[in-house]
């Protein structure tokens, strides 16, 4: 019997999620509040200073546009909105491709299936704005840990994995040598070959701090690993015989660290490739400074 | 010499069907970047976009204060925002690497890693409840040539790096086609009564890149040290 397809989460979850992980508190409600009051919007000053065409947003007005208007002027197609692929009289999903080597398609993670196997390496006190908000938004979504899954393209050079949760991709390429001197990115160096039908990837010059979330969402952050520059990550990506999940086994390896290897695993669903969209991420950042969009509402 | 030329022929053929996915009309993947650098937007006649009134009162305050040295009071991209459709794609010259499934079509921008996701339908969805910064695409091939519809597209950005504004009355209807191999083309057709007197369109060109150029990553928060945004109040912290 064929698996349901799955819908992919939105991210408003996962940004709120972000958010209890941030502060490190426990319980999204009570995060979400203490969040909201240290959002600083801007100042009627600053609105007044604006231009007319975003003083609304400045002023933390959510802005609903009426499409149908624009739908109309244009000419286009009438009657009911398009429905979502795979959804109530949406367009059928396609099945997975059968090729073992072949992981294009619609990927998503978590939920029951998210990172399970993931161990405490380093348990830390507290969580200080060290680093950039890249930095922070890094931890919960670089390096293909995220269990919230995306989009796989993948060609003879590269494979590139974008994420559904802020539509970012991570790189990985086709190449038996890392980048001589590779400067230190939230994604790392990644490399890959095959290894029968297991795709080998392997990541060093990985920067900032990186996370493993578990599902143990009531206690929040757990799994939390600061990159060194001798952080290494090898996974071992292997595809269903059905070809509807990707088991991706990650080997966390930091020797400064004192500590044995991590390994943790995530499972890929394959799913409908649901239109994904840019900005609720974009304007998570005012949640850590002055407040610009629509923010946390 | 018939049978010599039914096997070019042929040979032809299967060169050109393995060149690009037979569910595809034209294989624009590729790394590409802007042929001309482009930090104001020009209609195809090469003039400034017809403005209203109200939308040359609000170009005027932006150039006034590009004058002065000043995009953060009113440049939504010296916050680290994204640039929006089309500035994206002109923004400080970068490439973007462009794929293409069946079912969708991704620009991913070296710009702090963004990525345009554009779903391959025959009409919108009837989803969102906001604007976004691309705003909200649909896709089809037209022969060669991918069409594609956006609206909802949020008011605070802006069409080019000089401060072209617009409103959210703004449509864009875009085509992309290949001219040549290494030639990709974009049209824009923009309309926005609120903002200009009249429909107007503008073309991008961009170059494909040599094979094995990567695009690289580009974190805008750490490039521009906009640590403001990092600012935690570690009293809440646990």
């Amino acid at each position: 019997m064929k698996s349901e397809r799955r819908r992919p989460v939105r991210s408003g979850l996962w940004l709120a999620l972000a958010a209890s992980v941030a502060i490190g508190t426990a319980g999204l409600d009570a995060v979400t509040e203490a969040a909201k009051a240290q959002v600083s919007r801007a100042t009627e000053q600053d609105i007044e200073a604006a231009n007319p065409a975003f003083q609304g947003l400045l002023r933390g007005q959510r802005t609903t546009i009426d499409t149908s208007k624009n739908r109309e002027a244009r000419g286009g197609p009438g009657g009911p909105p398009a429905a979502f692929p795979g959804g109530p009289g949406g367009p059928a999903v396609p099945n997975p491709s059968r090729d073992p080597r072949d992981f294009s398609g619609n990927w998503t993670g978590g939920g029951e299936n998210g990172a399970p196997g993931a161990k405490i390496v380093e348990k830390r006190p507290g969580w200080v704005a060290t680093t950039t908000l890249d930095g922070q938004r890094m931890l919960f979504v670089d390096l293909g840990v995220t269990p919230t899954g995306g989009h796989i393209y993948q060609n003879k050079n590269e494979l590139v994995f974008v994420r559904s949760t802020e539509l970012r991709a991570r790189r990985i390429y086709f190449t038996d040598h890392h980048t001589p001197g590779a400067v230190p990115t939230y994604n790392g160096d990644s490399i890959a070959h095959w290894e029968g039908n297991t795709l080998v990837v392997d990541t060093i010059a990985i920067k900032g701090m990186i996370a493993k979330l578990d599902n143990d969402l009531e206690h929040g952050l757990h799994h939390l690993l600061m990159a060194r520059p001798t952080l290494h990550v090898v996974e071992r990506i292997t595809k269903s015989a059905d070809g509807e999940t990707l088991t991706d086994v990650e080997t966390w390896d930091d020797p400064a660290s004192g500590k044995p290897p991590v390994v943790t695993t995530t499972v890929f669903h394959y799913a409908a490739d649901a239109p994904a969209y840019d900005s609720e991420y974009e304007d998570g950042g005012d949640l850590f400074g002055p407040g610009y969009g629509t923010g946390f509402k | 010499m018939m049978r010599s030329m039914i096997k070019t022929t042929v040979a032809c053929a299967a060169l050109l069907a393995a060149a690009h996915p037979a569910w595809a009309e034209a294989d624009l993947e590729g790394v590409w970047k802007i042929a001309t650098p482009t930090p104001a937007l020009l209609t195809d006649q090469g003039t400034l976009p017809p403005l209203t009134k109200a939308g040359l009162e609000i170009y005027n305050q932006n150039q006034a204060a590009i004058a002065k040295g000043d995009r953060r009071s009113w440049d939504p991209v010296a916050k680290c925002k994204p640039p929006g459709e089309p500035r994206t794609y002109t923004e400080m010259n970068w490439p973007f690497e462009l794929f293409q499934s069946k079912d969708r079509i991704d620009f991913l921008f070296q710009w702090n890693r963004l990525d345009r996701a554009i779903p391959i339908m025959d009409k919108q969805i009837d989803d969102p409840d906001e604007p976004f910064y691309f705003g909200q695409s649909v896709a089809q091939w037209d022969g060669n040539v991918l069409k594609v519809e956006v609206e909802n597209i949020k008011p605070n950005t802006f069409l080019d790096d000089a401060g072209l504004p617009h409103s959210d009355d703004l449509t864009i209807d875009e085509t992309w086609r290949l001219r040549d191999p290494d030639t990709l083309v974009g049209t824009f057709h923009f309309v926005d009564p609120t903002i200009y007197s009249s429909p107007w369109d503008a073309t991008l060109v961009f170059k494909r890149q040599p094979a094995g150029t990567r695009v690289l990553e580009d974190s805008c928060t750490d490039r521009t040290n906009s640590n403001d945004y990092a600012t935690i109040d570690n009293s809440l912290v646990k």
